[in-house]
């Protein structure tokens, strides 16, 4: 960094230190700098980017952006230091240009000038939401997009990937099935049995069989082990937890899953016509139609 | 008490008691209780006929009555007792439990009762035995074996006594009651006073339901010498015997509810058997059956004073022989069952080595299963999913819906409209502001199980009806022939019918039984739904 003189050194350094400061506190700590030259530095500093300021209860405040941060925004001037500044505040999150525009109160004709040199030079990248698919974000080019922004690995392109998370599903469903009988089908497990397996379990499985390309955590295997549970393919409960039990960080692993027996999902219902009519609703007694002259049973009963 | 319900009764009515009796039926059915003079204006039929009707449907217990005063003379209303009603649908199945639990002579029975509603022992053994048309020495066996065999059933609650009180409506009778009560006070009851005579009131009622002397049942003790010593210690050692007997002036119905509690056993049983295996049906069956004589009606839960206690004994269990060393293999077996997720087998806390049946939990699988397969088939697996989620977390909305099923939120839009308008979804709005603007408005999801039940069973209800109505079609088609085949010498002769004919006669008991079976499959899902 460099400072092009004593004042605007001191005047970073202070910054640095604190968590905001202004140009009283300044003047108190360091009375023999003059206002004249701290406005000048002050100014110097805030073009170059090594200083922030904010503007709190019509105070200002002048927080001291570090050296690796302020690196590529030294390099920008004016306006499109100040929206490089904003979409980096907003972090992995990302923000979206009309905030953009109430933030940095600047034209809409200028903010988009801006971005556009900022793509250019690669600084910046626009990137869209799963949650507002309308809106176009920015944020910073070496940031990956938080997984609000993305909806995690089961989006491809903003849109839930139904095949890739069925895939796994069923993967998941396998590997608890194996685990969940003894290798002859009409036997059961005593209680004494504890080997169900857990999420973190199948997520070691799922990685270890490279089923899945991408990189998942405990929690999306959760997500995936927590649907099969309502499809009433598995089961979740709580382990028995061993007498010595003393790994407290462990809690997490507590769930385990147990598949169930397939049910014969047969209905008596649906093995008649009316269990699967379509026009059902209209069917009366003797309207115009009715059991009597009905021509699905007039099928069903035809051998 | 939908148009579908209506319809189902009427075609009951129609089919066990003819046209005739199905004209009152449906007065009653339609339009609630009534006297006998206003049935007689609607049906235009004579006022003669119609007590006629009423009487059949009284003996068969499926009318009741209710007497009261309007002005200086008694009035009598007759009314529907639907349920009673709805039951005959299950008839066969009666029958065949009825066989399988007591053999041919109850079979006999059953049929018996069911054909005069009401009979008392002698009359329904001498029915039996006169159709028989027996020697006289087959005869006193059979006779013997028959009276046994009602005992027994009498023991078991399969038949129950019928006593004048079960010619009322239930809210007749609690009306009454309650108005004794009153009576007594000299001034007006306070709406607390006539809570707390309800409550005692319905104690009454439920201790009345679970005494263990059965009405109707006259208990002797069978003993040679008669000089007294200590009853109880000579019954132990099995030189007394109580002897049972059916007292000869009582009539005697077949009580459906009996026959629903053990289906409703096997049914848990079953459950059973799906998710471990056959030996833990086994296991579940006994435990069931013995916990089975203290159950009174299929509605209560586990409430403490119904609670379902056993003591558990292992031998009683072992003589299933379920493995050998049975003790050990027990102990783990039952052990399993009662660490199963259903939670339907609990060991009672405080007392040891006695088990409780959570009957309430046990119903609420059921009848969840049923609704799940239905759903399943009729929809898809996406669909159960949905219901699943809603039925472990409550209300949610379309967002959340859609993020813990996994499925894009258009697609759950319309998997939840779907289920809504099929029934078991509900909808809930909360508004944001006071305006209830729909863009601000929460639309949360919800499942009720009960009201999902309720649903379902209206449309099976329907389904039932159609079939039973194409039952009568089919036959109607044919009556020519069914006629025909009536006939004396074409029942002695049966080449007086063409081969045309006979193929006809095949095709129809073939849709006839297509028809009866898928009724009786469906009767089953709905005493699942509504009487479990
Ligand atoms: S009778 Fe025919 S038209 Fe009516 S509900 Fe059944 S299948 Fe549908």
């Amino acid at each position: 960094m460099d400072f092009s003189n004593d004042t605007e050194k001191l005047f970073y350094e202070t910054c640095l230190k604190g968590d905001g400061l202004t140009t009283q506190e300044f003047n108190t700590q360091y009375p023999d700098a003059t206002a004249k030259d701290m406005a000048l530095s002050v100014n110097a500093l805030l073009t170059k980017g090594f200083i922030e300021v904010f503007q709190v209860r019509g105070e200002l405040i002048y927080k001291a952006i570090k050296k690796e941060e302020s690196g590529k925004s030294g390099s920008l001037m004016g306006e499109e230091q100040l929206v490089y500044n904003t979409i980096r505040a907003s972090a992995n999150e990302g923000i979206w240009t009309k905030h953009l525009k109430s933030k940095t109160n600047l034209h809409e004709a200028v903010i988009k000038r801006c971005l556009r040199t900022l793509e250019h030079k690669a600084m910046v990248k626009a990137i869209k939401s799963v949650k507002y698919p309308t809106r176009k974000l920015y944020m910073l080019m070496e940031l990956t997009p938080s997984v609000e922004v993305t909806g995690g690995p089961w989006f491809t392109d903003q849109e839930l990937d139904v095949d890739f998370v069925e895939q796994l599903t069923n993967a998941c469903y396998k590997f608890v099935l194996t685990k969940s009988f003894p290798r002859d089908n009409s036997c059961i497990f005593t209680t004494e049995h504890t080997a169900y397996p857990s999420a973190q379990m199948v997520l070691k499985y799922i990685m270890d069989k490279r089923i899945s390309q991408v990189d998942l955590s405990v929690d999306d295997i959760t997500m995936l082990l927590d649907v099969l549970v309502y499809d009433g393919k598995i089961e979740r409960f709580l382990n028995v937890v061993d007498d010595n039990w003393d790994d407290e960080e462990d809690t997490d692993t507590d769930w385990v899953y147990k598949a169930v027996r397939d049910k014969k999902a047969e209905s008596a219902w649906q093995d008649c016509p009316c269990g699967v009519c379509p026009v059902a609703e209209f069917c009366t007694e003797s309207g115009p139609i009715n059991p009597a002259g009905c021509n699905y049973y007039a099928k069903w009963l035809d051998f | 008490m939908s148009t579908h319900e209506n319809k189902l009764c009427r075609l009951i009515v129609r089919e066990h008691f003819g046209p005739v009796v199905e004209k009152v039926a449906n007065v009653l059915i339609r339009k609630g209780r009534m006297p006998v003079g206003m049935i007689a204006r609607i049906t235009s039929l004579t006022s003669k006929r119609v007590r006629e009707c009423l009487f059949v449907m009284i003996q068969h217990n499926i009318a009741v009555y209710a007497e009261t005063q309007e002005k200086t003379r008694m009035v009598t209303y007759y009314e529907v007792n639907r349920p009673e009603l709805l039951n005959r649908a299950q008839i066969p199945k009666v029958l065949r439990s009825s066989r399988e639990w007591y053999e041919r002579e109850g079979e006999s029975i059953a049929q018996t009762m069911l054909l005069h509603g009401k009979l008392t022992i002698t009359e329904c053994i001498n029915d039996i035995v006169a159709h028989a048309g027996y020697d006289k020495r087959t005869s006193a066996q059979r006779i013997a074996s028959l009276k046994k065999s009602f005992t027994r059933m009498v023991k078991e609650k399969c038949l129950i006594a019928v006593r004048p009180s079960d010619s009322l409506t239930a809210t007749d009778r609690d009306m009454a009651e309650e108005k004794r009560e009153t009576d007594k006070m000299t001034l007006p009851p306070t709406a607390a006073e006539m809570a707390a005579i309800r409550r005692t009131l319905g104690s009454q009622r439920d201790q009345e339901l679970s005494k263990t002397n059965i009405v109707g049942l006259k208990r002797t003790l069978d003993s040679v010498d008669t000089d007294g010593g200590d009853k109880r210690r000579r019954l132990d050692f099995g030189e007394l015997t109580i002897n049972e007997e059916v007292e000869a002036d009582v009539f005697f119905k077949i009580n459906y509810e009996r026959f629903i509690i053990r289906w409703r056993n096997t049914q848990i049983a079953e459950l059973y058997e799906a998710r471990l295996n056959p030996t833990a049906k086994t296991i579940m069956n006994t435990i069931l059956t013995l916990a089975e004589e203290r159950m009174i009606n299929c509605k209560e839960d586990l409430s403490l004073d119904l609670a379902e206690t056993l003591e558990f004994q292992q031998q009683e269990l072992g003589i299933n022989g379920s493995k050998p060393k049975t003790g050990e293999c027990l102990d783990k077996y039952i052990e399993i069952l009662e660490a199963d997720l259903m939670q339907i087998l609990k060991k009672d806390g405080g007392r040891t080595g006695q088990y409780v049946i959570n009957l309430k939990a046990a119903s609420k699988i059921m009848k969840k299963n049923l609704i799940q397969t239905v759903i399943s088939s009729r929809f898809g697996s996406p669909y159960v999913r949905i219901m699943n989620m809603l039925l472990d977390k409550g209300k949610l909305e379309e967002k959340m819906i859609s993020k813990f099923s996994m499925m894009p939120v258009k697609d759950v839009r319309e998997k939840l409209t779907t289920l809504c308008t099929f029934g078991v979804l509900n909808l809930q709005e909360v508004p944001k502001s006071q305006d209830r603007t729909p863009s601000r408005t929460f639309y949360l999801w919800e499942v009720i199980l009960t009201r999902a039940a309720d649903a379902l069973v209206d449309r099976l209800y329907h389904t039932m009806g159609n079939l039973r109505q194409r039952r009568f079609v089919e036959k109607a088609k044919r009556a020519v022939l069914l006629s025909k085949c009536e006939r004396t010498d074409v029942q002695a002769n049966d080449s007086l019918l063409n081969a045309a004919e006979k193929k006809e006669l095949d095709t129809l008991s073939g849709i006839l039984e297509m028809l009866e079976v898928q009724e009786l499959r469906i009767a089953q899902v709905v005493m699942t739904l509504r009487d479990f």
